[in-house]
């Protein structure tokens, strides 16, 4: 076994780390508060999709939803928990040590004298 | 590979963040028919149609028409791009309890489109004042001066955000910059060599209104342009 093999890395969170709740999490992350709508439009997801990963968060004490009725239409508003803050705020401590894990791993393979590739011979030919 | 999965979620980020952030900012509708209108103004007055005095209580007008339009863009954008709460600046806590309660506190964000218009109003109903000479500052204002602050006052923000891998966000930085430049060397150009004023007010509603329409298409390309649906859950 190689002794890169060994290389601890970081936990990432599963509730995070998942593309559409990631996407919705830094949306959140950079207001106060958004709506429904506005989620929809930023992170492309579908309405269903985007209910059900919502949910997801609420579930997990990540962000706060709340239900209001404006102008005879139910306006739902998301926005991030002190929890759900610090949640995304380690999630990504986790991703810039992943990254400067791999990052590390990929120099010291190409550095490796083992891995790396024998210089090629020349072979003479016969004529 | 990881790294570039990683990097690559990292600009989608970044560029989550930008819209977030500058969702007001980019709402462009929201200015550009003033700047449209004032353009038709300063092309009639061009062409002799206007009197001075005239253009400038039309101005006036056109001011007053723009805080009702203002709300009226607001909600419309509201309805098809959705809502986004700023998030407020940090205040000591220690400051919230004895001086304010917190319940009560202060929303300064919510406060600050409404600053930002008020001051721009100001801006222009100097601008149009300029123009009536027993009015304000008699024969010695100088309409051009006021449109190159006014001008200055709406572009040069644009041309400080920090910048994401994004070429059409990058874009809009370069655009504000060039124009914000042009606008310099156009005023000096007015006051030295000898440009028509009327000329010189063209360009410079010109530059604001194609930046403000830059501004909303950027909004709808960024929130995806092939949507159509659009009422709140």
């Amino acid at each position: 076994m190689n002794k890169d093999d060994n290389l601890q890395l970081p936990e990432i969170d599963r509730v995070v780390h998942e593309p559409a709740r990631l996407a919705i999490l830094t949306v959140l992350s950079s207001c106060e508060e958004a709506d429904f709508l506005f989620l929809e439009r930023a992170t492309k997801l579908s309405r269903g999709n985007l209910s059900v990963q919502l949910t997801r968060l609420e579930d997990a004490d990540v962000i706060e939803i709340e239900k209001t009725i404006e102008h005879k239409r139910t306006l739902t508003t998301a926005k991030l928990t002190a929890r759900g803050r610090r949640t995304l705020n380690a999630y990504w401590e986790s991703m810039n040590a992943l990254q400067t894990a791999a990052a590390g791993r990929s120099t010291a393979t190409a550095d490796s004298p083992k891995r790396a590739r024998p210089p090629r011979r020349l072979v003479p030919v016969k004529v | 590979m990881q790294t570039a999965a990683l990097s690559d979620a990292s600009s989608q980020g970044q560029e989550l963040r930008y819209l977030t952030a500058h969702f007001r900012d980019l709402q462009g509708l929201r200015m550009a028919p003033f700047w449209g209108a004032l353009l038709v103004l300063t092309s009639l007055a061009k062409t002799g149609s206007f009197l001075r005095g005239h253009l400038s209580w039309a101005a006036v007008v056109l001011i007053a028409a723009q805080f009702g339009w203002l709300q009226l863009s607001g909600r419309w954008y509201e309805r098809r791009y959705g809502i986004v709460k700023e998030a407020e600046p940090p205040v000591p806590s220690g400051l919230i309890s004895i001086i304010h309660p917190e319940e009560a506190r202060p929303n300064p964000l919510a406060r600050r489109y409404g600053y930002l218009s008020g001051v721009n109003a100001v801006l222009f109903l100097l601008w149009a004042f300029t123009f009536v000479p027993n009015m304000f500052l008699g024969h010695r204002a100088q309409p051009g001066m006021f449109a190159l602050l006014a001008t200055t006052y709406n572009v040069l923000p644009r041309c400080i955000y920090p910048v994401t891998n994004n070429w059409s966000v990058f874009l809009r930085r370069v655009l504000a910059a060039t124009a914000l430049i042009a606008v310099v060397v156009i005023y000096l150009e007015y006051r030295f060599v000898g440009m028509d004023l009327w000329t010189w007010m063209t360009l410079l509603f010109s530059f604001l209104l194609l930046l403000d329409l830059y501004d909303h298409w950027l909004l709808n390309h960024l929130l995806g342009s092939d949507f159509t649906e659009s009422s709140h859950e």
